[in-house]
């Protein structure tokens, strides 16, 4: 054998050591695989936006137009994927703006140091001014240990009063059962009742679902408004804890695993391949759980010829309640927060300003649209009331706005793994018939382990 | 029976098949006045630097690099994490849905592995006689398995939705009320006929290995009288057998890997505008496979580490049960080829 040969097990043992240092160098490696560009070729800074469609947003594209030729910017804009993002904060080289569903995500996201503080940047602006801004700012706003104080970590693109209900006076009319009050609430109980007589099956389908709740949106914040308006509260005051086991939170997940078993919307005992908006706009749900945002599914493309009837036969009211406290909050208010270490942070700050600033032409644009309430109050005079239709969903909404609330999240608990585990004990009770003793018991233990390792991460 | 090489003087000398399978690559032809240069082993390397370069940078780097994490807490987002140690293998053991989750893969490998190797097989049978127009039906059979996975599941949960799929519709028509297929207890069942859907892949391979048995052994245990079932018994099966072999090790493997299917088959989580995602909790039980159970402790629970200790303990078990296969091989597999100094079987 040739003296410079390499032998085979030489080569075998250097290229282990090779993948062992690789591999404790593997961060390095990502870091190369998902660090986004800050320049283009030519010099101009880019501006990485992970933000669904802002480029698509027919409305939106003057005021982009226009925002790349003011700053001399690249506004380059991805599908929020929470892969890449994981891998480029891991790496550090995130976007410099990124989406997100807001109020019971925010919390975890600031207590993790992940997100930059906005109050310099909120003090010199001429579109975010402070006796300007809606109530809702609280939900991106976290003192170290509660939301709904201290600095601003980011921004909502809009909001709705998530529980509200959207009702169909064609399909109430035919079941003889009278009009939900536009200005004073039903009770749950109420809309389970009439839900039972809307709903209509033949043939083991269901053609018409009576009343859904939206199981699967933001369980955790409907769960907590049904215990806030019994005057409970699911988390004790440092969210260090989540108490199911209390009269109010006990009285909710029954009324929950009861409506799942009533089968009156899409949930665990039925099925639907898409999401209740399409449902809805085809005929087979007379009342629904969502906000304002919703006219804009019935104003918009999705709802297409059907658009005009739903128009006609839509009606927006009060969200449900479970007590005597009137509590209508938030559940979401999904927006925009820059990355602690993120690149271009001015320059995020200015595109947040000429997104949904106020007066800005990319604000005007979308609340024309009737797709969300405005983070500035001046912006609402931009909200559609030109129709019958939006004008009777605008007074709605604005006779109820003065009930809004700010739902206060664990910094403990990520709200991807809290929804995870309330729809797992719950879908256990509907499906598999488990008790209300076993499904608290199951859920508690789940939420615990949640909060424990929130805890443990955090070094709390 | 060994192999020869040339000598110096030029004259052929015998070979042991163990000296010359030590040598690698780098073997040597010596003959006559004319000697050729050895080639180098890094000849060889260098060949297969490519392969090397990526099973490094894309299997070995990324294993080794989640072994270190499933000795920790990281959440996949931020700085904030610690090492825990084993705590995240102890907490598997005592985690009821990876137990139910590894119980329902073991099921659901069991079920569509023999189904899918006797499937294929029969296929290629079917398929592997001269007949006017075979080439179509081949076609036929082997079409299903070029579609993506993705729009494979997406086109079963259109057909078998409970209000509006085209299964319950024709069902209408002779009466029978709607059945929730996509819910336990069928969830299940379906997913394995999902898993059936593909079988023209393996018949494409079961034909190419029909297609290599002698025809003189068939048509002379034909003349010694031996009729189908015999001759498939006796001559098909065991010259088949490595092609066999191979399709049960890679099906075992792919069915303890399956998590797109579960997931798309779920229902869609109902969130606001755009909604309709798949979410891992939303999968049915029936459904509820061990790779679904990764998928949740990576992206709903956030908890990469957990999910990282997941992944290799699947990796052993892997590992295990292909052993497992592997040595049972040597009383089932027959190689026309001598093996290890040995006639026939392996």
């Amino acid at each position: 054998m040739s003296q410079n040969s390499l032998s085979r097990r030489a080569f075998l043992g250097r290229t282990g050591a090779a993948a062992a240092g690789l591999a404790f160098g593997g961060s390095a490696l990502a870091a190369c695989s998902s660090s986004s560009a800050t320049k283009t070729a030519g010099g101009k800074a880019v501006l990485n936006v992970m933000i669904d469609n802002v480029d698509t947003d027919q409305a939106f594209a003057p005021a982009l137009k226009a925002f790349q030729a003011a700053n001399d910017c690249v506004v380059k804009v991805s599908k929020f994927d929470q892969v890449k993002l994981n891998a480029a904060l891991a790496a550090g080289s995130p976007p410099d703006l990124v989406r997100t569903n807001g109020a019971a995500e925010m919390p975890n996201i600031i207590a993790r140091g992940l997100a930059e503080n906005l109050d310099p940047y909120f003090a010199k602006s001429q579109y975010f001014k402070s006796d300007d801004l809606d109530p809702i700012i609280g939900v991106y706003k976290f003192d170290g240990k509660t939301q709904g104080k201290g600095s601003i970590y980011g921004i909502p693109s809009d909001y709705s009063q998530d529980a509200m209900i959207w009702y169909r006076t064609d399909m109430l009319d035919a079941a003889k059962i009278p009009h939900p009050s536009t200005t004073d609430p039903m009770s749950y109980d109420e809309y389970l009742t009439i839900g039972k007589q809307l709903t209509k099956r033949s043939g083991g389908k269901t053609q018409v679902y009576g009343f859904d709740p939206v199981w699967g949106f933001d369980n955790q914040a409907h769960l907590m408004q049904m215990i806030a308006q019994q005057g409970g509260s699911l988390w004790n005051d440092d969210f260090t804890k989540a108490d199911f086991t209390t009269s109010e939170a006990r009285k909710a997940l029954q009324w929950y695993i009861d409506w799942g078993k009533a089968r009156t919307g899409p949930g665990p005992l039925d099925q639907e391949s898409n999401w209740d908006g399409p449902v809805y706009d085809a005929d087979r749900i007379a009342i629904v759980s969502y906000g304002y945002w919703f006219s804009q599914e019935i104003l918009g493309q999705d709802a297409g010829a059907n658009s005009a009837k739903l128009q006609q036969v839509s009606v927006f009211a009060p969200a449900p309640q479970f007590g005597s406290t009137r509590v209508d909050a938030c559940m979401s208010g999904s927006g925009a927060w820059i990355p602690a270490k993120a690149a271009n942070k001015d320059l995020a700050f200015k595109f947040l300003e000429a997104w949904r600033g106020s007066g800005t032409d990319g604000a005007k644009a979308h609340f024309a649209q009737g797709g969300g309430l405005p983070l500035c109050l001046s912006n609402r005079k931009y909200l559609p009331q030109n129709t019958p239709f939006t004008s009777a969903t605008y007074a709605t909404q604005m006779n109820n706005v003065k009930y809004l609330s700010v739902l206060k999240f664990s910094p403990y608990a990520a709200g991807s793994a809290m929804e995870a585990a309330l729809n797992t004990a719950l879908t256990g009770a509907v499906q598999g018939g488990a008790s209300l003793d076993a499904t608290v018991s199951s859920l508690q233990a789940a939420v615990n382990g949640i909060i424990d390792s929130g805890k443990a991460q955090l070094g709390a | 029976m060994s192999d020869d090489a040339v000598s110096d003087n030029g004259a052929l000398e015998a070979v042991p098949p163990r000296a010359l399978a030590a040598r690698g690559a780098a073997w040597t032809l010596q003959r006559g006045p004319r000697r050729w240069r050895r080639y180098s082993p890094w000849m060889f390397y260098a060949f297969v630097s490519p392969w090397l370069l990526g099973f490094l940078a894309l299997t070995a780097i990324p294993m080794f690099y989640a072994l270190g994490m499933s000795f920790t807490n990281f959440d996949g987002l931020s700085g904030h994490w610690h090492w825990v140690g084993f705590a995240n293998y102890t907490k598997a053991w005592h985690d009821p849905h990876f137990w139910s989750g590894l119980r329902t893969t073991a099921v659901y490998g069991v079920v569509t592995v023999p189904l899918s190797l006797a499937g294929g097989l029969g296929l290629a049978v079917l398929v592997n006689r001269r007949l006017r127009a075979v080439g179509v039906f081949r076609t036929i059979f082997y079409l299903p398995s070029v579609i993506p996975v993705v729009a494979t599941t997406l086109m079963f949960k259109l057909l078998f939705d409970r209000n509006t799929g085209l299964l319950n519709t024709v069902l209408s028509w002779f009466g029978v009320g709607a059945v929730g297929w996509l819910s336990d207890p069928w969830a299940f069942k379906i997913m394995v006929l999902l898993a059936l859907w593909g079988l023209g892949g393996g018949m494409v391979i079961f034909l190419a290995g029909l297609q290599g048995i002698p025809a003189e052994l068939l048509e002379a245990a034909t003349v010694d009288g031996a009729g189908a079932w015999q001759r498939f018994r006796r001559i098909t099966l065991p010259i088949l057998s490595p092609v066999v072999f191979f399709q049960f090790v890679f099906a075992t493997i792919a069915s303890l890997q399956t998590v797109v299917q579960p997931l798309l088959l779920s229902p869609a989580v109902n969130s606001g505008a755009g909604g309709g995602f798949t979410d891992p909790t939303h999968v049915q039980a029936g459904d509820y496979l061990y790779m679904v159970h990764v998928y949740a402790q990576f992206f709903d629970y956030q908890q990469y580490g957990y999910g990282a200790a997941l992944l290799w303990i699947l990796f052993v078990v892997i590992l295990v049960i292909t052993a497992a296969i592997l040595r049972s091989s040597s009383f089932w597999v027959y190689y026309e080829v001598e093996q290890d100094g040995k006639a026939g079987r392996r």
